[in-house]
This record gives C-alpha cells, structure tokens and sequence, in this order.
C-alpha cells in the first residue's frame, strides 16, 4: 500500500468511528466531524459557487444532511467521499439557482489573434482560465476542481459525483476543450455544455 | 503482474482521455502502466499531457475567489436545531445538554442578559406602571398584529454584553421570544414589517458584527 494510502486509510476508520457516533446523536463526535470537514468542504463549494454567502448557506446544509443521514452511511465509500458527494450535490443544486456575474475580463485578453498560451502573460492566462471557467456547466466545472485542485482520482470523482466513470471522463472532455481554447488565449464560442454525450 | 497486451489494447483516445488524472497523479497503477506504455510510443500524447500539466498547474494555483467563510460549528448547529423544529423557536424540542466545551459559558452569560433585559421589558410593560407613557421601540404595542410578526433566530456573539443586546433588539425593534436552546439559539419576534424590510432587518443583523448566525423561522 503506498504511503498516502495508507494515510487515508486511517484518516477513514477515524472518520468512520465519529460518523458512528454521530448517528447516535453525539454532538461532541459531530463538532469534531465539523472541524475536520468544514474547511475542505466550504472551499470545495467556494470552489463550485463562488459566493461566499451561499457558501455559507450549502455548508449548513451539507452538515445538516451528514447530522441527518449518519445513520444511514452504508459504508461502501470513504466518509470523505460521501460527504464532498453531499457536497457537490448542495453545490450543484446552489449553482444552478445562480445566475453567475460573468468575470471581467480585459477586452485584448479575448481577442482573436492573440499570441499563443506560453506568450499571454500569467493575469491574462488565469481571466482567461477563469471565464472558460465561467462557461462550463456545473457539473463539468465540479470534475475539473475536483480533479485539478483536489486531486482526486477519476474513480472518486464518479463516486462523489454518483455517476459512471465514463460520464466523468466526458465531462472532462468537453471541459478540456473549453480549458484549452482559453489557455492558448483564444475564446471559445462553442457550446461544450450542450456538446456531452452522457 | 504487468501484462503487455493490455497495454496495447489502450487507444490513442483512451490514453488522451487519462490524461487529466496522469496529470494530477491520482491514477491506479493498472491505468497507470498503460497510459505510460502509449506515451512511449505517441509523441502527440506526449506534447499533450505536457501542455495539462501546464494548465494544471494554473487551476491549482488559483486564488480563492474570495476568503472561505470561517467554521462556525454553533451556526451550524443552529441550523439544524432551525430544521429539526420547524415550530416555534425553543418549545417543545428534543433539547440534550450541551456537550460543545465552548458554549457553556456562553449560555450562561447570554442567559444571565436575556434574563436581565427581560426583568427590563416586563417593568417596562406593566400595566399602571409609571413608564405608561413610554412606548419603547421593543414594546408589543408598536406591532398591530404579533400573530404575523416575523421570526428570526439568533446567535449572538459570545463577547456581546446585555447592553449591546438590548441595543441591538431595539434597533430592529425585536424582542426575544424564546430560548436560549442548549446551543444558544434565541427566537426574536421582530414588529410587523413586509418581506422586503424584514430582508433588510436581517443583512442589517448579519453585518452587525454582533450575531454568528440569524435566519428567519420558516414560514416567515
């Protein structure tokens, strides 16, 4: 087992025995849950939503439904992957009640004609990043952060997500594409929301 | 053991598909071996997993868009103590003693200033009393009907003295009700108001600096 795994294996069983207690309406084992969760999560949703105060709000909820469904955890996932599943769920549904301010952008930024990727300069790459970004829908924008920021394999991403690793795969697809027309500094008018095959 | 043939098997399109998860170090070693074997041999995967680990590295590297919100574990408990009693504030819930270590003396000093302003409201509203002729901002008689008046629950800051609370009730001319719940959770009847001002009560309170956590009683 590598070292990492077995780091989360044991990060697992700790988690298993507070969500346990949790189920039988311990508040000091929820407190605890809560503190190792609530900044990976609320950064999770920032991540996903990007407004603070409805991140506040999808964070309760999210604690709210781990207080209600302990109990009913059957196990078959890591606790960490249930929770950020719960998670992307109050985020997505967060999301799409949205109607997301687009980013600015500097106007040369988006221009046809630019120079390649390696020639734009860093701030304009990362507007760039930011409004394809902006684009995707969120159930693509979720496989990106959950891939790039978070790290995790695609097999925990469709886990999280409840849905088949080759939906995942083309998820990610089709947000690459949007991703890199950005990042080589040119503005994609596709429409990679409407383009998934699932 | 490491088996050649699938190796093979894997396309061109199921490699460029992994791509993102050989980027972020995150595949299982049997993907993991095939992918490797194909960019042996596929410049053009090559390139491509080196321009995603480029991009990779500026998603990651993003700022956050703003600061995440502080962890406040008496908001979130308050919240669901919100949702698991969708009546009236305090009255009939499951209440268990308190087994957060940070709140016992928080309930205790906000107890004693409920408490307080209480003694202050009930000899402010006694009939005959002398203080007949004034009218605080708190007194029920300033609300025409209290079977309407909206409902918020409050958490309010540990340090926040009686006075600052009195203050702070009266500036939205609200009056507690109900509680403290064993996680500090106060229901606070505000006058009659329409929706769009009772919004307004609200990101007033949560811009006070003086509540952790307020939302309207469901309903409302």
């Amino acid at each position: 087992m590598r070292p990492e795994a077995s780091a989360r294996a044991a990060d697992d069983a700790a988690d298993r025995h507070l969500l346990e207690r949790v189920a039988r309406r311990d508040r000091a084992a929820f407190e605890r849950l809560y503190e190792r969760y609530a900044d990976r999560v609320a950064r999770y949703l920032l991540r996903l939503v990007g407004r603070r105060e409805v991140v506040e709000e999808a964070l309760n909820d999210v604690m709210l439904a781990v207080w209600r469904g302990a109990g009913s955890f059957a196990g078959h996932s890591r606790v960490s992957t249930w929770i950020l599943g719960i998670a992307y769920r109050k985020g997505v549904d967060a999301l799409r009640r949205l109607v997301r301010q687009p980013i600015a952008v500097p106007a040369e930024s988006a221009e046809n004609g630019e120079p390649p990727g390696d020639e734009l300069t860093a701030e304009q790459l990362r507007m760039s990043l930011e409004r394809a970004l902006e684009t995707l829908s969120a159930e693509q924008r979720a496989v990106v952060e959950l891939t790039y920021y978070f790290g995790y394999s695609y097999r925990e991403i469709a886990a999280i997500t409840g849905c088949p690793v080759n939906t995942v795969k083309t998820r990610m697809f089709y947000a690459r594409k949007r991703l890199q027309a950005a990042w080589s500094g040119r503005d994609s008018a596709g429409s990679a929301a409407g383009e998934e095959r699932s | 053991m490491h088996d050649p043939t699938r190796d093979q098997a894997l396309s061109h399109a199921e490699t460029a598909e992994l791509l993102p998860w050989l980027v972020n170090g995150s595949l299982a070693d049997d993907d993991l071996h095939r992918v490797e074997a194909h960019l042996e041999r596929c410049a053009d995967c090559r390139r491509e997993a080196a321009r995603l680990e480029r991009m990779a590295r500026a998603l990651a590297g993003r700022a956050e868009p703003v600061a995440p919100p502080r962890p406040d574990f008496a908001a979130v408990m308050a919240h669901i103590e919100a949702a698991e009693s969708p009546g009236d504030g305090a009255s009939g819930r499951r209440a268990r003693p308190a087994s957060g270590r940070s709140f016992a003396w928080l309930l205790a000093a906000q107890a004693a200033a409920v408490a307080l302003l209480s003694v202050v409201l009930l000899w402010a509203s006694a009939p005959g009393d002398v203080g007949a002729g004034f009218r605080t901002l708190a007194r029920p008689a300033a609300a025409p009907a209290l079977a309407s008046a909206p409902r918020l629950r409050v958490v309010f800051e540990e340090q926040l003295t009686e006075v600052e609370l009195r203050d702070l009730l009266l500036s939205v001319r609200g009056r507690v009700v109900a509680g403290p719940t064993p996680f500090g959770v106060y229901t606070v009847e505000l006058a009659s108001i329409d929706s769009g001002e009772l919004a307004g009560v609200v990101d007033r309170l949560r811009r006070s600096g003086k509540v952790r956590f307020v939302e309207t009683v469901v309903g409302q």
